[in-house]
Order: structure tokens, then sequence, then C-alpha cells
């Protein structure tokens, strides 16, 4: 039997030379990724279509405020309609970006590097989105505030045992951790900007937020410190949040919605959501901004192994669902899940397997999951899918429920259509000012696994990053 | 470059170094107590005719099995990650796959001979008294084959998986360990090819497997965690549950783990070869499933107690009154309680005898959870005193002692640890995708 001694030069996972083997040093990190920070033609195109998605959408806004709620297409009792489905869609995106920042920084998984800067951005951007449906919801913007509880003379405090009130604190709490994770993340990367800068005002700003970082020891030492507390602090609120939004649902006596498994369900949707709205963004950015080099084909092979696994978790719920209504004898809830697969809302519910169950499984093949093109219209279905599992929930419950005199149908109408395409407006308006003020693939990060410039750069000398 | 995964060690060494058989007398004595579980068994249901000999099979069958097979499952998990922090102790894991054709045969036992002690509702099909829907999922026949089906699927497949990654170190090993795996190590070495080419041929083999593996397990012990503990109260019925079941195996596992470790760590020559950083890392794996756990728990429980609909209160009512009230609580303090908060601290995960004691917190927890799940469904309210004694105690001592010394026996016959993956100059090949024919890296980009 051979011995053979331990050669400690192997390239491993954590290393460039493996991970990133087209990326050489800080310099070539610095200016690459410093380089998507300056305008092209077809990001001036970009942000024009997203403004002008916003202004449609703001536009119909206003006039469902003009002329009341009554221009959405609610039809009672389906109360809820595209602005509660599209509620928990963003909320849903905006799982995937805590998931990829704090719980596989949490794992150490390496593939995260590169595409978690975007996924965090996105998160802070989805949820903002996605806070503005309730309000829109209510017909009466202006008095949103009704929601949140503050003394006042009358003592009036909202409904503490109602899951709409829990869902004001799990979002607010999980937009402000988000948005400091976020930003703590980027204060060593400000400073690059900031010592690259020219601009005497623009060095100013970044100098402001970057809060004087100097790069010293201890700086990182806390730097480090702080942001494994704030991911490890961010980890249970993935959990959380979806699960309260969840609990909308689940805690009414309506078929269909009140399962036990919507916590989880939710969550796992959410996640695989958020990681399908990952790929829409990551793939076209990696190829116009020439980063196919940092956000590789490993790095989209394993997060489509996670669209894969986060696919068949949210594919096992809905199977449970449909077995436990049929194993229950619950007639009314017998009756709900034929309805919806098979009855008034089969299209739906066929598009939502279809993209969520079916398609995903494309993944199995590695060749599939290396292929940014096929990744890229997959996360449209996906996208596509999980509005619709949205709408399967929200939609044939409301309109179906136990009393046959009040079944009924729905039909949005062109406000709440607009509504929502303003919402994607709003969303990538933000993502495109982001990615044109601040890096979008961590800078500080990528020059962690890169072995760092020595005074004597031979093998004798040079050893791991800091 | 190095990274704190490597060992700075040659491959005769770390087999020197772990090499050593497991002392022959802890054998006996696991051997000792699951023969006198065993005896106790039979006499209850042969001699004695107490129901409670069948109960305290039935609550620690599901209660060992799903550890053995979650335990498989983590391993798969590791491959599918491409972990390395654990080469040096999943093996220690690993060797619970070893429980899991008793646990077969067991549960042939159950579906043959237990079934009308085991499943309440047995008796009642046919006889209309059962719905619809319950008369169809309760089909003796239909039962008895989804049951050894299922979970025989998931055992193969696991302990196929086992094989593979055990294979690999036989292979390239010198012929050691206990005699009665003697031809299992022969067959093993048989067509034991060039150490690279075995080395990408298994990791390609097993990332397929264990993709299979997690499905075949998420499925398969969602439907028997229904079958083998929601159905005993049949009218009683969760979409978490099977979820919440096994989610509470795969927290033991992990616990029974972080025990394992340190003690292989004393046991074996070389401690360095088992870093403080993986006794970290596990008891942070602990912590994380034991909040995840409570999570899923909590959950299920708070959308029934919301909903407050008698189909589903009932289950939760019985257990939180009368004598079962104990045991619930029990199972709130020690697997989820205890362990959460005193799991916190970095020194807490570290320190053996604090791990330990939450550990034991959470394996005693968790059995509880299995006890409350299935007793009162069989005893319903119609007890003054908990049925918690000889029978219990006997049982799950003979269970406990079978169980480990199946995992023994499988440690002492295979090398204890990853000794490829740990000395091979092609490990870290695997690491980025590989086209297993050419064993090169696949393009990082286009």
């Amino acid at each position: 039997m051979s011995s053979i001694a331990y050669e400690p030069k192997r390239p491993n996972i954590a290393t460039a030379n493996v991970q990133l083997p087209a990326v050489k040093d800080y310099e070539q990190v610095d200016n690459e990724i410093a380089a998507t920070l300056a305008p092209t033609k077809a990001w001036f195109a970009s942000l024009l279509v997203a403004i002008g998605c916003l202004l449609l959408g703001a536009s119909a806004w206003i006039y469902q405020i003009h002329q009341g709620l009554g221009v959405a297409g609610y039809n009672p009792p389906v109360m809820w309609g595209v602005y509660i489905i599209t509620f928990v869609f963003w909320v849903g995106i905006g799982h995937a970006g805590t998931l990829i920042s704090a719980i596989l920084y949490l794992f150490r998984a390496g593939f995260r590097t590169t595409i978690y800067r975007c996924a965090e951005a996105m998160t802070v951007f989805a949820v903002m989105t996605a806070g503005l449906f309730p309000i829109i919801h209510i017909g009466r913007p202006w008095k949103f505030f009704w929601l949140i509880p503050y003394p006042n003379w009358r003592l009036l405090w909202p409904n503490f045992k109602s899951p709409l009130v829990w869902d004001v604190f799990a979002i607010s709490t999980y937009l402000t951790i988000s948005t400091t994770f976020l930003f703590i993340g980027l204060i060593p990367d400000i400073a690059v900007l900031r010592d690259r800068e020219k601009n005497p005002i623009r060095k100013a700003i970044l100098s402001f937020l970057s809060f004087g970082w100097r790069n010293s020891e201890r700086e990182w030492r806390h730097f480090a410190r702080a942001y494994l507390f704030l991911a490890a602090f961010s980890t249970p609120l993935v959990l959380s949040v979806h699960s309260v939004v969840s609990f909308d649902f689940a805690m009414a006596l309506t078929p269909g919605w009140h399962t036990t498994i919507f916590p989880p369900y939710f969550v796992a949707g959410a996640i695989f959501s958020g990681i399908g709205m990952v790929f829409t963004i990551i793939i076209p950015i990696r190829k116009w901004f020439n980063l196919k080099h940092y956000v590789t084909l490993n790095h989209l092979d394993a997060a489509a192994k996670l669209c894969l696994f986060t696919s068949m978790v949210v594919g096992c719920a809905y199977l449970i669902e449909f077995w436990i209504a049929w194993y229950g004898g619950v007639k009314p809830e017998q009756d709900y899940f034929w309805n919806r697969v098979f009855g008034q809302w089969w299209w739906a519910a066929w598009i939502m397997l279809t993209c969520n169950m079916i398609l995903p499984l494309s993944l199995f093949s590695q060749k599939l999951r290396r292929n940014p093109t096929w990744l890229w219209i997959l996360s449209i279905f996906i996208n596509i899918g999980m509005w619709f599992e949205r709408f399967v929930i929200v939609v044939p419950s409301l309109s179906h429920e136990y009393e046959p005199w009040q079944w009924t149908t729905y039909s949005p109408t062109w406000v709440d259509y607009a509504i929502l395409l303003g919402s994607f407006g709003w969303f990538f308006m933000w993502f495109l000012l982001f990615v044109k003020q601040l890096p979008v693939i961590a800078i500080a990060e990528v020059k962690e696994i890169i072995p760092p410039r020595m005074k004597h750069a031979d093998g004798h000398h040079a050893h791991g990053g800091h | 470059m190095a990274s704190s995964f490597d060992i700075a060690m040659t491959r005769d060494q770390l087999v020197k170094a772990i090499d050593k058989p497991v002392s022959p007398r802890l054998k006996q004595i696991a051997l000792a107590a699951a023969l006198a579980g065993g005896a106790l068994f039979f006499y209850g249901v042969l001699i004695a005719k107490n129901g409670r000999a069948w109960h305290a099979l039935h609550v620690n069958w599901l209660f060992w099995t799903i550890i053995a097979s979650a335990a498989g499952m983590f391993s798969a998990a590791q491959r599918i990650t491409t972990a390395r922090w654990s080469r040096s102790v999943i093996r220690m894991l690993e060797g619970f796959v070893a429980f899991l054709p008793l646990a077969f045969i067991i549960l042939l036992g159950m579906v043959l001979f237990g079934k009308q002690h085991l499943y309440p509702w047995w008796n009642l099909v046919g006889t209309g008294e059962l719905a619809h829907e319950k008369e169809i999922w309760f089909a003796h026949s239909f039962f008895q084959w989804r049951s050894v089906i299922t979970f025989g699927l998931i055992a193969a497949l696991q302990l196929w998986y086992v094989w593979t990654a055990v294979r690999l170190d036989v292979g390239v090993t010198p012929e050691a360990g206990a005699a009665w795996a003697a031809g299992i190590r022969a067959k093993m070495r048989a067509g034991f090819g060039e150490e690279r080419r075995e080395l990408h041929s298994t990791h390609s083999q097993q990332g397929m497997m264990a993709v299979f593996m997690a499905l075949i397990f998420g499925f398969g012990w969602t439907m028997l965690a229904w079958d083998h503990s929601m159905s005993l109260d049949w009218h009683f019925f969760s979409t978490m549950y099977g979820w919440q079941v096994f989610m509470g195996g795969w927290l033991v596992a992990l616990m029974f783990w972080s025990g394992l470790v340190r003690w292989w760590k004393v046991q074996l020559d070389d401690q360095s070869l088992i870093t403080d950083k993986q006794l970290h890392d596990i008891g942070k794996l602990c912590f994380a499933f034991t909040a995840f756990w409570g999570y899923l728990t909590f959950s299920q429980y708070l959308v029934i107690w919301y909903a407050n609909m008698a189909e589903e209160t009932h289950f939760f009512t019985l257990r939180l009154t009368g004598i079962w009230k104990p045991t619930t609580m029990a199972v709130v303090w020690l697997a989820f309680a205890l362990p959460f908060f005193g799991l916190l601290s970095v020194k807490a995960k570290m320190w053996t005898p604090t791990m330990m004691f939450f550990a034991a917190c959470s394996t005693v927890g968790i059995w509880f959870a299995r006890y409350t799940e299935i007793y009162p469904s069989y005893h319903l309210d119609r007890l003054s005193n908990l049925p918690l004694g000889i029978w219990e105690a006997g049982i799950t001592i003979g269970f406990a002692g079978a169980f480990a010394y199946c995992y023994l026996q499988f440690m002492d016959a295979f090398p204890k640890m990853r000794v490829l993956l740990m000395t091979s100059p092609y490990r870290d090949e695997v690491q980025v995708p590989v086209d297993p024919k050419t064993m090169e890296p696949l393009p990082a980009h286009e």
C-alpha cells in the first residue's frame, strides 16, 4: 500500500484558483468590478423602461384613490386579489437574499461569494416593494398608520391577535435588518470606491458612507464580528417573516388556507422564488458587465441545485396538501382542491404546477444547470409560477368558500395589472440605480479568496489571504 | 494553499492512528442490553400478553430508526454540498445506518405480527366505521406493502450509499478490522481500480444517489410518519406532521454525533484528527436544528390552536391534559427550551459536559415526543397513571443496546474516517464540478 504524503498546495474550494481561475489579483478585482459603475446606454434604456412602468403603476394607483377601490377587480367575497398576491410574491422574492447572504455565509458555502451582494440588494428592494401593497390594498392609504401600534388619546390599538398586525412587525424588522446587513457588508467596498474617486463631492459622500474606513486590522476584526452577528441575527428572520405571512392564511378557516404546513412551505417557496429572481437579475448582469469569470458556471450550477432542492420541497408540500385534503375526508377541502386543479381555476393551478414542480426538474441535468440561457428562461417561468402559486392560494379559496351561494369568480382589471407592472418598475428602478452607484459583486469578499500580493511573491512567502 | 480541513500526516500514519478496535467489553454490554430488551419484549408479547410491549416497541422503532436514517441522509447532504469540514468525522455518523437492516426486520414484525396491537384502526377496516378515504388508505395489504416498500427503499439506498463511501477507504487501506466483515471488505476491494479514477467515479455516482436519497427520505418519512404515528388517531390530520416527526430524528442524530465525535477523539491515537473547530461546527448544527425543530413544532401547534377546530385540537387537548401533560411539557423543556437557550454560547457548545448535558436533554426530549405522539392515541384518557415503566424502560434499553451494537460492529469493521478523502492527492479535485470521464474540471465560465 503506497504511502502518499500530504501535499499542501493542492487546489481547494476556498481559493480563487479553483473558484475564480480567471481572477488573478486585487487590482484586477478593483478595476473590473468598479468598471460596472460606469453608466451605459443599455442601462439608461433599462432605467427608462423601469421608470415608465413605475409611472404607469403610480397613475393607476392615483386613479384608484380618486375613483375608489371599486376600480380594482374585487368581487365579494374575493376581497383579496392581485394586491395581496403581489405583496406575498415580493416578500417571497426578498427571502433568497438573506438566505444567500446570511445562511450560506454561516454554512461557509463558497458559491455565494459573487452572487450575494446582488441577492441582498434584491431583498431590500423587494421588501420595499412588498411594503407598498398592503397600503395600496387598504384603499385609503392615508390611514395606513392605523396598523402601527402607537399610544393615542382614545387608547385604540391594533388587534394584536391578528396575523395582519404580526406582518407589520415581521416585515418592518426584516427590512431593518436586511438593510443594515447590506450596508455593513458594503462598507469596505465603499472605501475602495472612495479611494478611486476623483470627484470631490462624490468622494465626500463615499467617505461619509464608508465611516472613514482605513483598512486597519482592528476595523476588519470589528467588521467580521458585526457581519457574523448580523448573519446569525438575520437567519431566524428568514424563517419568521414568511411564516408570519403564511399565518395570514393558515389562521383563517377558509378551505385551502387552514393547513399546518403553510409556514415551512411558504418559506421554501419564498426561497425558491427568490433564487429564481436572482437568476433573472444576475445572468444578464454577468453578461452585460463582463463578469462571467466572477459569477462562474460553477456558482450558477450550485445555485441551481439549491433552486432544485427548494422546488422539490415546494412540490412535496403541494402533494401533501392534496393528500391530506383527500385523507382528512372534509368535503369542502376536497372540493376546493378538486376545483383548484380540475375546476374553475385549473389553468392557474397547472401554470403553478408546471412552472414550480415540473420545469425545475430539468435542473437534474448538469448541462442545463450550467446553461445560463436555460437558467434565465427557467427563472422567468419560476417567477410566473410563484406569482400564480399565490394566486392559486388566494383566489380559488375566497371564491369557493363553505357557502355555495357565495361562490363567485374574480377578474383583475387594468388597474390591478398596471399596479402589478408598476411594482416591477419600482423594484427594477431601485435595482438599476443601485448597480450604478455601488458594487454589485462584493469586492472585499472576492479579495478574501485571492492570494494577496506579497513582497516576495515566491512559493515560500506566499500564504493565505487575510 | 493549505486549508484548515487538511491534516498533516501520511496515509499510513492516518490508518495507524484510527486502527484501534472497539473494546470487546463495550460490545458485550451493548449486546447484553439488546438481548435483555428483546427478552423483555418477547416475554411481554408471548407470556404476559401485555400490549405495552408492542407499544414500547413502536415508540422505539420510530425513535431509533429515524435517527439511523437521518444519519444516512446527513451524510448524503454532505456530498450534495461537497462539504470538506466533516471528512474526518462523518464516518462516526454514517455508522448509524448499520441499524437499518435490523429496523427493517422489526418493521416486518410490526406490520405482520403486531398489526392488531399497534394500529387501533386495524380491526375497523371493512366494518363501515371508518370514513371512505380511510377504508382505502388503511386497506391491510396496501398498508403493509406501502410500509415495507417505502422503508425498504430508504434503507437500501442509504446502505448502498454508505457502501460506496466505505469502499473508497477500504480500497486504499491494508486489510484490517473485525473478522465478521472480512468478506465484505474483500468484496469492496475486488475490482477497485486506480485511486483517482475510483474517486471521481464514486463521487459522481454518490452525487446522483444523494439526490434520490433526499427525495426518498423526504417523501418516504413523511408517509411513514403518517402511517405509523399520525394514523393511530385516525380522526386527526396535519400536513406538517411528517416533516415535524422526521426532523426530530434528524436533530437527535446530530446530538448523538456530537457525543460520539468526542468519544472517538479520546479513543483514537491522534486527537488532532478531530479539531475543536469541528466540535464547534457540530454544536452549531445541534443548536440550529434545535431551533428549526422548535419552529416546526410551534408552527404546527400555533395554527391548530388559533383555528380551534375540533378535529385538530382534540389531538393536543388530550396531550396537554391529565396524565399526558407532564410528558408533553417534558418535550417542550427537554427538546427545545433547555438546549436552545443552553447552546447559545460558544463555550456551551465546546465544553464537553455542557454539550453532553444538552444533547442528553434533547435525546430524552425527542424520545418523549415520540412517546407523546403514540401512547395517548392508544390509551386516550382512559388511564389514571402514566403508562411509563418497566416495559418502556426495558425495551428502550434493548433498542439502545441493539443500536449501539450494530454501530460498534460497523465501526470496528471499517475505517473510522474517510481515509481517501483526507489523504489523497486528488481529494480536492472533486470540490468543483468535474467530468467523471476525463477527470478534468468543467470550464468555470464561458
